[in-house]
């Protein structure tokens, strides 16, 4: 145990030590010509956080120079000193990437009028890897060593310690590269470090009589006095040469251009050896489609920087068209995936658009020159001057975000909500969610959702959420396609979803695309990564509760990728361990889940999705009854990207869930399961014409589901008397085996749609018919749904939008717990239960301002839900054949407003928001008295009309983060007694109005640590942990609070608070 | 490393809590919520109650309205075929009791409650009359009760027991309960203190049996309820009625139980489960919501006026059992002997704190023995202190007096 231990300490300790090296893929111009051959070579690194000073060698940049390479001399190579990690840069122009010669091979180079040598490379032993600036050529030649260190510190660093004076210092940037100044000077052969002024002078000691008189003379050296001058003016002195400055740019019997002669000995040796020794390039680098930047029609344009101006389309006779569509692909610059959702942003238009699932975007613009905007919240941005003639293709690599996007816990970037007519929109991407604290510390989608404003459970550790006022059930939760019916592991404190293979959610609050339906108050989707296509990578993480790991990598490298995941908890384990006597040896409760997701590419435009995945929670308290339920999906995905920026996808599935109660009691015991099962099939198309972005599709799911089989327990024991005699009994309980049967039904759906841009204006409609049969009895429901909403931007930074909704659902959460219990069946419509109907109107303003810093928002939403289902007192929910009879038809109204201000920049950032809302429910029908609060409105469980939640992130260095989460409530209603009375022999309790009592306020602050990897690019494995407090204040908030009369003796109100104290936690995450 | 995995396990278990909670109730009751508790018994006495709902917070209590000042309470039993049954005030039964032992159980019955009461309105008093009614009821036979069994397997010591309806389909039933029991104190006394004269005498044979052997009653707060609906047959097997510890002075000596049993229908059935349900919560995480359910009775003044309770028809059939409780008896360490100090304290002064004389009692201090008279609590050696009676039930098997 021990040795693990110290194992795991040293992989903590040393893991940013490990090598890793990071490669993009990049592409050279034909225009290398005969330098060919010189830009072969692993491509630069790219430092894309934000930092001061540089990690060049000087701050003059790329300059001019000749390169001895490989044995062979490279005249007027622009090129540039990487002294982070000591390799030389060469690129083709200024409209190039830059790429590493292979350091091996590098003799020497000249830069300006600098000059250079490789002095491992000439034998120098004792010499850094690297190279070194002949400031002193002579028989004793003298070098400089410039190394750049990457640090992290507050305060002022311009000048002295960066290396020169940044007129373009940012002070708000805590991250810089150092710089590091070594003088040696080669003597007799040996190598020997030049610290301060007197060491030079001590290596001469026969001479230092008259190196002093000169320097008093000279009035050269002294406190202050520069090195790089000091050295060389001794060194000439030395020398005999009155005028040190000649020897700069003189050819001596050090610098030999050509090598050959002198202290070259033998460059020409070397180059079998540094064939063998060079790397591979990266696929496809040497690839003509992709290497090519050809700027004729554009279609290949492939863009990885910035600083040039492309152009799309060929000009027609020197007109050019009136409007040019560009489409093309953005690319994650890691490991060349598709990166869907990047918002595509027209500055001259305010045009917009999202990259598609697989990438894919395609834009109108006009004819001229446009500034396009990439952004993705996790990718740099990238700003492109584009001219366009016609139509025309650009393909984007965006490279990673690093620091300020790690250390970000906004949503999405800024100015976001100006791009979309959505309202409501919320996306959230896993580095997002791994940087909100939560109860145990593994990041948690469905927690994450819950910082969002308009989003409320009924309480800690409950599964299920509530959107808007709707109910738990009327989300629609997708992931990978599929449906999850029960999104939660152990009574709600984990999401099912393995926080290493999401990718992304977005939840649709009120505008939902009319490709969704089946749910009338949101969409949560989420999608899982893909795996990389490049190489084979994981991430293994350890938490209080659970563990987990996921592999990625690929099949067919380029082609097809692999990606896994699982999750346990040991939470079983440990209970196992606990001394018999604390009534919690005997109780279980675990989860298990495993995902699966595999990708092939058949062309760049044909790609097919597979994913599975399977989860199960166990648990019990007593050694009689135990609860269990299983997810288990599949699905299958094809898409194929038209060459105009459509696409047709073509999605298919299966999705089970499972549930089942055994009841041990030899008398009374039986197993009790439901099942929901459904096939879907599901089709789209997009198409762009013109301003209009079209979509259309159908669909078709199926279900079966079995609101009850009741088996009884039958039981087999064995036992043994003294004498050895072994008897047997074996019996059934007197529980009769009953069955509801399988209802079947198909819910078919098609759908068109139309983003249409007129300038300010945008407009998003959207019509969706969907239909709902059940065979037996047969019974047809169904109808038009509609999705309309608009966006208006006057200026900039200032949008206004308004939409309305209208939504269908035909399968109802049977259920009368405030929470969703392991044991809620699932129910479709019939002849007796119709389906609920909904509608939303929303209309928001949003406002971004200081400096595109802070986004604000106000959206306000009106809703009202028809014959959602609520249950009559003393309904009997489980195996009731006549189910309608205990169900009732309610109506619902909610309402309420939301701000929320967002930072998404600098070192502080996270938002903050407050929520008034009220959701009222009301019992319909004819039962007079007898209805719910005699038929009269009533608070829904989850109506908390005050909410402030407060989700900060603050950058120490860029390793380092202290997440804060704050959340406070009103407290929510609850039904308690209005009276105590006697009855038959004891003290009983009246219940009068439903939900009238409300438990006290909800207040929770968590605080976490967050320390990311650092940016040591030979590490192979990279560490995260995160140290966190759920609940510093160690309030005990309500879940409940509950009444007894003690079985008839003595009335008592007791709360129930699930975290009642606080729960230090510690994650730990491996990235390899 | 086991043990503070285990420690860990503990902590992430025990982070859910429960506390006392008292909230401010806000609107409440105001008294003015009947309850009418009763349920027509063919072939016995009818007992109805009629009472008042109490609010949460404060200290006021339900009452018994047919004594509660200023009102009138009148109950009657009509049956189908135009008969009434008066019922009559009986104040030891704190209930209206209607004379239904010769009533036929082939007929239809309706309860009529009647509230005249004085209320003060506008300045002055004047009277309010409001009647209470059921529908017609029709009398449900009651299961047979085949067995009684006690179960002492466990670490409680339960009573069980085996009925079945003669009738088909689903059946319901409500399990009620007298049980009586023998008892004696822990301590058997072979003194007494003389209080005319202050003197320790040794305690008359005749005298012990006084304070040795009582008997004791008790009814329970709540009835067992049990459905046959899922059951391959109406029939109840080992139910269980009743518990109690070994500790308990029940199984003292002799256990007894008088098991009532009607039957009901589905909807009383219903009520009363969510009535048990309501009062008795539990707080998990998955907890039901309360709800209130009607019963079967209404107000004719004021159809939407809750009533509380629900009237159910039905014969009535009961079984005794008895149990020896001696072999089930668990020792009880809560009543101690002890050795006066009568330099402190006279015998007399011991008397009045409440402390009897037991008997002759060695104990042994750091090995020396020493053997002295012992006194205890009074309840340790006198049965009728302890809350027994002496009344002997005609039916008890033994001859203890």
């Amino acid at each position: 145990m021990k040795r693990g231990l110290l194992l795991l300490a040293a992989i903590l300790l040393f893991s940013p030590l490990l090598a890793q090296e990071v490669l993009e893929e990049s592409t050279f111009s034909k225009a290398a010509g005969t330098n060919s051959q010189l830009f072969r070579g692993k491509v630069v690194s790219r430092y894309t956080f934000r930092y001061n000073g540089t990690y060049f060698w000087s701050p003059a940049g790329f300059e001019k120079g000749d390169v001895m390479y490989n044995g062979k001399l490279y005249r007027d190579v622009s090129l540039n000193i990487d002294a982070f990690v000591q390799e030389l840069a060469v690129r083709i122009d200024q409209a190039s990437a830059s790429i590493y010669l292979d350091r091996s091979q590098v003799a020497w180079f000249t830069k300006g009028s600098d000059r250079f040598l490789n002095l491992r490379y000439l034998g120098v032993e004792s010499a850094d890897e690297g190279f070194f600036q002949l400031i002193y050529d002579g028989p004793n030649p003298v070098f400089l060593r410039i190394d750049k260190v990457f640090l992290s510190n507050p305060g002022d660093k311009n000048g002295e310690i960066i290396g020169y004076v940044d007129p373009a210092y940012d002070p708000e940037v805590i991250t810089y590269f150092s710089e590091s100044r070594r003088y040696f000077i080669l003597k007799d052969g040996e190598l020997v470090r030049l610290k301060k002024q007197k060491d030079l002078v001590n290596l001469f000691k026969d001479r230092k009589r008259e190196i002093r008189r000169f320097l008093s003379s000279r009035e050269i050296g002294g406190r202050g006095y520069p090195l790089d001058r000091f050295y060389p003016e001794v060194m000439a002195f030395l020398d005999g040469n009155a005028r040190p400055e000649s020897w700069f740019g003189a050819r001596t019997a050090f610098w030999r251009e050509g090598g050959g002669e002198g202290f070259i000995p033998s460059v020409s040796g070397r180059v079998a050896q540094a064939d063998s020794q060079r790397k591979d390039l990266a696929a496809g680098f040497f690839n003509p489609e992709t290497a090519e930047v050809t700027y004729d029609d554009g279609t290949d344009q492939q863009v990885t920087y910035q600083n040039k101006v492309y152009e799309i389309g060929a000009p027609v006779q020197g007109r050019d068209a009136a409007r040019g569509k560009v489409s093309g692909r953005v690319t994650d610059s890691q490991d060349g995936q598709p990166i869907p959702g990047t918002v595509i942003w027209d500055e001259r238009t305010s045009t917009d658009v999202r990259s598609d699932k697989n990438g894919r975007y395609s834009i109108s613009l006009p004819a001229g020159e446009n500034i396009l905007h990439f952004s993705e919240y996790t990718k740099e941005d990238l700003h492109l001057r584009i001219i366009v003639h016609g139509d025309g293709g650009l393909d984007v690599v965006m490279p990673e975000k690093i620091t300020t996007l790690r250390s970000a816990i906004v949503s999405a970037e800024s100015m976001a909500s100006h791009r979309t007519t959505k309202i409501g929109l919320e996306k959230v991407s896993m580095k997002t969610i791994s940087k909100i604290p939560s109860a145990f510390g593994e990041g948690d989608v469905l927690k994450a959702v819950l910082t969002l404003p308009g989003v409320k459970s009924v309480g800690e550790a409950s599964s299920g959420f509530n959107v808007r006022g709707g109910a738990s059930d009327q989300n629609l939760i997708l992931f990978n396609d599929n449906t999850i019916y029960n999104p939660s592991h152990m009574f709600g404190i984990f999401s099912s979803f393995n926080p290493d293979i999401v990718d992304n959610m977005e939840l649709y609050k009120s505008s939902i695309p009319a490709e969704y339906g089946g749910r009338i108050s949101s969409v949560l989707n989420i999608r899982s990564k893909e795996g990389s296509l490049e190489k084979i990578k994981g991430s293994l993480g350890i938490g209080v509760l659970t563990s987990r790991i996921h592999l990625e990598g690929p099949i067919a490298k380029g082609k097809t990728s692999f990606i896994m995941g699982a999750r346990t908890t040991y939470s079983d384990w440990l209970l196992k361990q606990m001394p018999k006597t604390s009534g919690y040896a005997d109780g279980t409760a675990s989860f298990s889940d495993v995902n699966l997701g595999v990708t092939h590419r058949f062309t760049d435009n044909d790609i097919l999705q597979a994913s599975g995945y399977w989860a199960t929670d166990r648990f019990a308290f007593s050694n009689d009854t135990t609860f269990r339920y299983r997810n288990l999906n599949a699905s299958l995905r094809y898409t194929h990207k038209t060459e105009d920026g459509g696409a047709v996808t073509v999605s298919t599935g299966y999705d089970h869930f499972y549930n089942c109660l055994e009841d041990r009691d030899r008398l009374t015991g039986y197993d009790l399961e439901t099942y929901i099962r459904q096939a879907f099939l599901k089709t789209g198309w997009t198409h762009v014409f013109g301003d209009h972005t079209v979509g259309a599709g159908l669909s078709a799911v199926g279900y079966g589901l079995s609101g009850g089989e009741l088996t009884p327990y039958s039981y087999v024991d064995e036992s043994k008397d003294a004498e050895g005699n072994v008897s047997r009994e074996e019996g059934v309980s007197s529980v009769q085996a009953a069955s509801l049967g399988t209802e079947y039904a198909l819910e078919p759906a098609a759908y068109l749609s139309d983003t249409w841009t007129l300038g300010d204006f945008s407009i998003d409609a959207g019509v969706r018919l969907s239909g709902f049969l059940t065979p037996s009895p047969r019974r047809f429901y169904g109808g038009p749904e509609f999705r309309l909403s608009g966006k208006y931007t006057p200026v900039e930074n200032f949008t206004l939008k308004a939409g309305v909704n209208t939504m269908k659902q035909y399968i109802h959460l049977i259920s009368n717990t405030s929470s969703i219990s392991p044991m809620d069946t699932w129910k479709l419509s019939d002849s007796r239960i119709r389906p609920t109907d909904g509608w939303q109107g929303a209309a928001g303003v949003y406002w971004t301002v200081f400096d595109s810093s802070v986004d604000l928002s106000l959206e306000g939403y009106w809703k009202r839900m028809y014959r959602y289902l609520d249950y009559k007192s003393g309904a009997r929910l489980s195996m009731n054949p006549d189910l309608a009879d205990d169900l009732v038809e309610t109506t619902g109204k909610a309402y309420g407003v939301e701000f929320m201000a967002k930072k998404t920049v600098g070192r502080l950032n996270g938002w903050v928001s407050y929520s008034y809302s009220r959701t009222f429910l009301r019992e319909t029908g004819d039962r007079g008295a007898a209805a719910i609060n005699g038929g009269a409105w009533y608070n829904a469980p989850y109506d908390k009309p005050h909410d402030l939640k407060v989700a900060l992130n603050y950058a120490l260095t860029h390793r380092y983060s202290v997440s804060v989460n704050v959340d406070y409530s009103t407290g929510r209603p609850v039904t308690v007694p209005v009276g105590q009375y006697y009855y038959q022999g004891g003290l009983r309790l009246a219940y009068s109005a439903r939900n009238s009592y409300r438990i006290p306020d909800y207040f929770r602050v968590d605080a976490a640590v967050n320390i990311d990897p650092g940016h040591y690019l030979k590490a192979i494995a990279h560490t995260s942990i995160t140290i966190g407090v759920y609940n510093v204040t160690g309030r005990r908030n309500p879940y409940s609070v509950y009444f007894t009369s003690n079985h008839g003796s003595q009335v008592r109100g007791y709360m129930l608070s699930v975290f009642a104290t606080q729960i230090p936690y510690i994650n730990l995450n491996i990235l390899f | 490393m086991n043990k503070y995995l285990a420690i860990l396990a503990a902590a992430v278990s025990l982070w859910s809590c429960i506390y006392p909670f008292t909230p401010d109730f806000g609107e409440e009751s105001d008294g003015e919520t009947i309850v009418i508790d009763g349920t027509v018994l063919i072939g016995q006495r009818t007992e109805v109650a009629v009472r008042s709902m109490a609010p949460m917070s404060g200290t006021a209590t339900p009452q018994d309205l047919s004594l509660k000042k200023g009102y009138t309470v009148s109950v009657r039993l009509e049956d189908s075929s135009g008969a009434t049954y008066p019922g009559i005030y009986d104040p030891t039964a704190s209930a209206h009791v209607i004379n239904t032992v010769e009533a036929p159980t082939d007929r239809k019955y309706r309860l009529f409650v009647e509230i005249n009461r004085q209320v003060y309105r506008d300045g002055s008093f004047s009277r309010e009359i409001r009647h209470y009614e059921t529908p017609w009821l029709e009398v449900m036979t009651a299961p047979v009760i085949d067995d009684i069994t006690f179960n002492t397997d466990g670490p409680w010591l339960e009573v069980r027991t085996d009925a079945h309806s003669e009738g088909g389909g689903e059946a319901y039933f409500r399990f009620d309960y007298e049980e009586t029991w023998e008892f004696h104190p822990p301590f058997e006394p072979e003194y007494y203190f003389d209080v005319a004269t202050e003197r320790i005498r040794p305690m008359p044979e005749d005298w012990v049996n006084e304070v040795y052997n009582c008997w004791m009653s008790a009814k329970p707060r709540e009835q067992t309820l049990f459905s046959s609906r899922g059951l391959v047959a109406p029939k109840a097997e080992k139910c269980l009625v009743a518990r109690f510890g070994r500790g308990n002075n029940r199984c003292q000596e002799m256990y007894s139980i008088l098991l009532k049993s009607i039957s009901l229908t589905r909807e009383a059935y219903e009520y009363h489960e969510t009535l048990y349900r309501n009062s008795n919560q539990e707080g998990s995480l998955f907890q039901t919501t309360p709800s209130e359910i009607r019963g079967n009775i209404t107000c004719v003044e004021d159809s939407t006026a809750l009533v509380l309770g629900f009237v159910s028809a039905s014969t009535l059939t009961t079984r005794r059992a008895f149990m020896d409780g001696r072999y089930y008896m668990a020792p009880n360490s809560d009543f101690e002997l002890f050795h006066p100090d009568y330099e402190d304290t006279t015998p007399l002064q011991y008397y009045a704190m409440g402390y009897r004389p037991v008997k002759d009692w060695t104990i042994v201090t750091n090995g020396v023995p020493a053997t002295a008279l012992a006194w205890a609590d009074r309840r340790c050696i006198d049965c009728v202190v302890a809350g027994g009676s002496k009344n002997k039930p005609a039916y008890w098997p033994n001859d203890h007096e």
